[in-house]
């Protein structure tokens, strides 16, 4: 029987993925979690889902490790997403749903609760003797220090009237930016001495100018020109079928280094 | 000398103080200092008034990254109502709750609640730590039930009772929801341990349905209640409420075989 690989992660290893922004756009190529398993011979549970946070990544990967044979587990693999983003589940199908990000609290409160969520999903792992890794797929808290770009259907609406949407504003960052990354980095910084940097990809939590990565930037948007080609269309940055093999290719030689 | 590690609600609160009685003095020993007393050991108590269960799961993490794991000599977790909602602000992290989570539904809150139980037992086995966990109060029956006015809504207004209750909104009826969150509750049953007070057996399944402040009621029944609580307006366990919840905490250790 084979072994199993876990997956978890947000849109990016989304095995269901849809384009908000090209809806026409069939997107049903394998993702990065299914090529991966392949590759390894093994069987996939791929629990990710599109827009979700961290605190789903954690939650959906700690009740799917409870409920399979642990004998079984080959490898556990998770892709983490942005602190500020909220997720949460709602009626009797316990159905999650999500926010793009949280009304409560503020990116201090939120990373912290991620890095939280690293360590827990670790320790998970570490307690029954799991295989893992982790990385960030995209920037735990820089996007929201950036100013936050517009939603995908504010996008849509202005591809609608013919407007670029790199040009829309974004929304302001309303804290000192230069200052609170400084906090938010030694924030970090204080994680590293519990984190196991040898199975989370790019520590310090992608962050470039620490030393670490997010998977998406060493594989599909990397530069500017390798990244074109490797992506949806310049308005929608999620991986196409050929940035998921590059990602998948990417983990692989990780796995295997 | 060990640390005993303990996290929870107002009823942990070392600095619990009665927004009803705001001119009254609290400072008598709570239960966990009691405990600490008992078994030797020097408590770090990180309970506080208002929060809910994802406080006192992180409190605890947070607390144990930070202290050398030959120090730790007990966890414990004294878990609270699962519908409220923490989280952290500013660059203290200072923590904070609404009272119900403004965006899930009880049955969904109880889920999370069962995932940091287990998230609980999985930090304290991972370092193996000595670890005990209990409901401090109703994880949620008294939502379900309809949410009562707060201590401070009844100093607002007087005229307020128990009986003027938030009602419950169900999700399909009330019967349905029940049943479901009994479901729910069930799943983790035989994964817990270490749950002070889940061999009640009035509720096989319900395992979360006694709790250390049914415990101090117990009390009351064949007396009179004002002995163990604070005040009719403030329901929180007073000095001798606080001994009682401390003594079953410590024979409960012995007869899990805790420590």
């Amino acid at each position: 029987m084979k072994k199993i690989l876990i997956a978890g992660g947000d849109s990016f290893t989304d095995k269901n993925f849809e384009s908000w922004i090209h809806p026409e756009i069939d997107t049903s190529w394998p993702k990065w979690p299914e090529l991966l398993a392949e590759k390894l011979d093994m069987e996939c549970i791929n629990v990710a889902n599109s827009g979700y946070g961290n605190d789903y990544i954690y939650e959906s990967v700690l009740e799917t490790i409870s409920n399979t044979d642990r004998e079984r587990i080959g490898l556990v693999i998770v892709g983490w997403s942005q602190a500020q983003r909220k997720t949460w589940q709602e009626t009797k199908k316990l159905i999650w749903k999500n926010k793009r990000h949280d009304s409560d609290g503020d990116i201090f409160g939120w990373t912290k609760r991620s890095l939280l969520y690293y360590l827990s999903y670790q320790n998970l792992c570490q307690r029954w003797n799991l295989k893992y890794l982790h990385f960030q797929t995209i920037p735990l808290f820089s996007a929201w220090l950036e100013g936050s770009w517009p939603d995908d259907d504010e996008i849509v609406e202005k591809m609608k009237l013919n407007l670029d949407p790199e040009k829309m504003p974004r929304l302001k960052y309303p804290g000192n930016k230069e200052l609170d990354t400084e906090f938010l980095e030694d924030m970090v910084m204080d994680f590293q001495k519990h984190i196991d940097i040898n199975n989370f990809i790019g520590w310090p939590a992608g962050i470039n100018q620490l030393g670490g990565y997010c998977l998406e930037h060493k594989t599909t948007r990397g530069r500017e020109d390798e990244g074109r080609g490797l992506r949806i269309s310049e308005y929608d940055s999620h991986p196409n079928a050929k940035g998921q093999i590059k990602m998948m290719e990417f983990l692989y030689e990780k796995i295997n280094s | 000398m060990k640390k005993l590690i303990v996290s929870g609600d107002s009823c942990t609160d070392l600095d619990f103080e009665s927004v009803c009685h705001p001119t009254w003095d609290f400072s008598w020993p709570k239960w966990p200092e009691h405990v600490a007393k008992h078994l030797g050991m020097e408590l770090v108590c990180l309970g506080a008034g208002g929060q809910g269960n994802e406080f006192i799961y992180s409190t605890l993490q947070d607390e144990i990254l930070h202290t050398p794991h030959e120090e730790i000599g007990l966890v414990i977790a004294a878990w609270s109502q699962s519908h409220r909602e923490d989280y952290q602000e500013g660059w203290f992290g200072r923590w904070r709750a609404n009272r119900v989570h403004k965006s899930s539904d009880l049955l969904n809150c109880v889920k999370k609640s069962m995932r940091q139980f287990m998230s609980f037992q999985i930090l304290c086995e991972r370092f193996n730590l000595p670890y005990c966990h209990f409901m401090m109060g109703a994880l949620y029956e008294s939502m379900f039930k309809g949410l009562e006015p707060t201590e401070l809504d009844k100093l607002i207004n007087p005229k307020l009772t128990k009986d003027d209750k938030i009602d419950y909104k169900p999700i399909r009826s009330r019967e349905l929801d029940e049943t479901e969150i009994k479901r729910q509750i069930a799943k983790y049953k035989y994964k817990m341990k270490n749950f002070l007070t889940d061999n009640i057996p009035k509720e096989k399944l319900n395992f979360t349905k006694f709790t250390m402040l049914d415990v101090m009621h117990e009390y009351y029944k064949n007396g009179d209640i004002d002995e163990y609580i604070v005040s009719p307006l403030d329901y929180h366990p007073n000095e001798k409420g606080h001994k009682v919840i401390a003594d079953n905490v410590i024979q409960r250790l012995s007869t899990y075989k805790v420590i």
